[in-house]
């Protein structure tokens, strides 16, 4: 096999295109370096931020940034590097003030002035962030706004190249290898720091994302630490019932967000409303927004299944008016979203949506991906603790509550990008041309092309949907003996893993994307394991409290030696002077209402 | 999953340049679609068919590709058999070309 060769040098190399890693890049060259951006998809187009980039959370000059910190922190359940998320909070102003200079376009009041709007956050009525809304909502032109400030800039992009292990010297990161994903030659870069953006990973069924698991194992495999991998958030699906709804459509995001806070009611097979027996269900007085929330919802569904009562639906003939708010509320944003709905309604013989909230409708839930809370763990100036390496976005810990939702994870890729790209400047520009270590180049070669060398194993299809099988038998209610049987499993399946076949190029990337997922499926079983509590995304039925007393640690994971390391760290809420704490004691956060 | 009327494709490219999965591949002078497997098809990507300058692409309804219902999550065999999940781990592949 003969393939083309590339060695690309640069100063700052940065892995993935999206909203962490643009603003890196744009931040890095403006401070005099060359910096290189690699995607594996059409950068622009590729990653979650072109989906995400409907909602952003900011602060304005003047908002109570103490409250909006504490309500991040309370949701992520006190794991959340305070520094951090006043960093983000704090800079979120300034970021969309950048976004703007770029000409990413927001909504409007008739004034003119940018429409924003404080709202409920989804864990609590008692507290609020502010929105603003990018227009049109959900599409990938204002990331092509972001890349044209960077090409611009003179930022080189490199695109459908997969990056697949970080080069490493001396303890110091120095550069990347990978390959074409389409023609498959080999790619090697030299840079003096590297910013992993490459965003968090998600299990089939057809997730909705797509970012891969490599950004964060590429990470972990040069030295750096993950953190809060216990952590897992199951996103909900709307799915059509009884042929009126489009299961899939953008639309369905809307009814999710929205459809709440105007009146869908969550109910069981009998029609009952099970979220009103928990005391939680008292938290939210006149509406009944458990939108983005799973974690909330997980338990009490599957109480309800456990008494047959399953499945669960959304009701949404209490909103009848739902069609009128929405259109209010965006304007004429929404008819790009109706067009398409009503497209694939028409594709499958349902309901164009207009007709949808005439009648009294069911729509069931479903599974929309489960997505891991945590990632690599980064300071509040995007370091990680190897030098030259940095990380931003939901790549990084973002369950530590910088991020519930495509909103307020965006704002921390904003901020963390930005400075991950001003710190990594100015290690490259402090640091000499990298020695790269050629035998190392080699060995990582050979390995990265093993798959199409076997004549016989495990497809990345086969190796994935099997992780999938054991992740949600363990992962949606974990209990020990479903984690140790997870354990179990996914240790036989590294043996497979070991094994994969890859026809082409494009499997080859299916390949890695497929491994890297099985590793981190399993270090999130092994850390599930290990905390035996219930705290924020992480719910185990047979520790269903949140212990205050001996859980207020982090467990972090590093790899030595090839071997999984994990340890429980004491969360420095003294060390640090942290402002907010939470109360000492163990809290039933299922407490069912007297 | 886009369908495309090679009649109407000129060519151009657009739909393979803007894929975020590699799903869709040129072939000479039209589009194919290459990697049905791995389109996502769902919330707002359709971005083959908003990008096409002729209308070629339509969409195909694929109802697999959407999702499981939570109706399934705890039902692990149907779900198995559902995603055409052998029940052996080791699985036989196509060898490489």
């Amino acid at each position: 096999m003969s393939l083309s060769e590339q060695v690309v040098a640069t100063d700052v190399l940065i892995i993935g295109a999206g909203a962490a890693g643009l603003f890196a890049a744009i931040r890095a060259k403006e401070a005099g370096v060359d910096v290189v951006v690699v995607d594996k998809a059409q950068s622009g187009f590729g990653g979650a931020s072109p989906i995400g980039m409907q909602l952003i959370n900011c602060a304005f000059p003047g908002d109570d940034i103490d409250h909006f910190a504490l309500g991040v922190i309370d949701y992520s359940g006190y794991l959340a590097d305070q520094d951090i998320v006043y960093a983000i909070i704090g800079e979120s102003y300034d970021r969309i003030q950048d976004l703007l200079r770029w000409g990413v376009e927001f909504m409007r009041e008739e004034k003119g002035g940018m429409r924003t709007q404080i709202t409920d956050q989804p864990y609590s009525a008692e507290y609020k962030s502010r929105l603003v809304y990018p227009a049109p909502p959900g599409r990938p032109v204002h990331m092509l706004k972001i890349k044209a400030a960077a090409l611009g800039l003179g930022v080189k992009f490199v695109d459908r190249v997969m990056l697949t292990d970080l080069l490493t010297s001396e303890g110091k990161v120095v550069g990347a290898v990978g390959f074409h994903t389409q023609q498959g030659g080999f790619y090697q870069f030299k840079a003096k720091a590297v910013v992993v953006a490459s965003g968090t990973f998600s299990l089939p069924p057809k997730t909705v994302y797509y970012p891969g698991a490599t950004g964060m194992a590429l990470a972990l495999r040069a030295g750096a630490e993950l953190i809060n991998m216990e952590q897992g958030k199951l996103f909900k699906c709307e799915r059509g019932h009884r042929g009126q709804g489009v299961g899939g459509s953008s639309m369905s995001t809307y009814f999710s967000d929205y459809g709440e806070w105007w009146g869908t009611r969550y109910v069981n097979a009998k029609g009952e409303e099970f979220m009103e027996k928990y005391e939680l269900g008292q938290r939210l007085p006149g509406r009944r927004h458990w939108g983005p929330d799973w974690r909330l919802f997980i338990p009490a569904i599957y109480r309800e299944w456990k008494e047959g009562k399953g499945p669960c639906y959304m009701d949404l003939s209490g909103c009848a008016n739902y069609w009128e708010l929405l259109r209010k509320l965006y304007d004429g944003y929404c008819d790009d979203h109706v067009r398409e709905w009503d497209y694939l309604a028409a594709v499958r013989g349902t309901l164009p949506i207009s007709e949808v909230w005439r009648v009294p409708a069911e729509l069931s839930i479903g599974t929309g991906g489960l997505d891991i809370g945590g990632g690599i763990r980064v300071n509040v100036d995007s370091e990680t603790r190897v030098p030259g390496l940095y990380a931003a976005g939901t790549v990084t810990e973002t369950c530590a509550g910088v991020a519930y939702g495509a909103a307020s994870s965006l704002t921390a890729c904003f901020t963390q990008g930005h400075r991950a790209g001003i710190n990594a400047a100015k290690y490259a520009q402090n640091h000499p041309e990298p020695v790269v270590n050629e035998e190392e180049v080699k060995r990582l070669k050979r390995e990265l092309y093993a798959p199409l060398e076997r004549e016989a194993g495990i497809t990345p299809d086969d190796l994935l949907a099997n992780v999938a099988v054991i992740v949600y038998r363990s992962d949606v209610i974990k209990n020990e003996s479903r984690l140790k049987r997870a354990v179990e499993g996914l240790r036989e399946l590294r043996e497979d893993a070991a094994n994969l076949v890859a026809k082409d190029y494009h499997y080859l990337r299916k390949c890695h994307r497929a491994k890297d997922t099985l590793a981190l499926y399993d270090i999130n079983a092994r850390t599930s394991l290990i905390r035996t509590e219930s705290r924020g995304d992480h719910y185990r039925e047979d520790y269903p409290l949140m212990d205050n007393d001996d859980w207020l640690k982090w467990l972090v994971v590093r790899l030595i030696a090839g071997k999984i390391q994990i340890t429980a760290e004491e969360i420095p809420f003294e060390g640090k002077g942290w402002k907010h704490r939470p109360k000492p004691g163990k809290i039933d956060i299922w407490r069912l209402k007297e | 999953m886009p369908e495309i009327d090679l009649e109407l494709c000129m060519g151009c490219g657009v739909c393979e340049y803007v894929c975020p999965n590699d799903v869709i591949r040129m072939r000479g002078q039209k589009a194919y679609v290459e990697y049905p497997e791995d389109c996502v098809s769902i919330r707002n990507c359709w971005l083959c068919l908003k990008a096409c300058p002729v209308d070629a692409i339509s969409w195909k309804d694929h109802t697999d590709n959407i999702r499981i219902e939570f109706t399934a999550s705890f039902a692990w065999e149907e779900r198995k058999r559902a995603w055409g999940v052998s029940t052996e781990s080791k699985s036989r592949a196509r060898p490489p070309t």
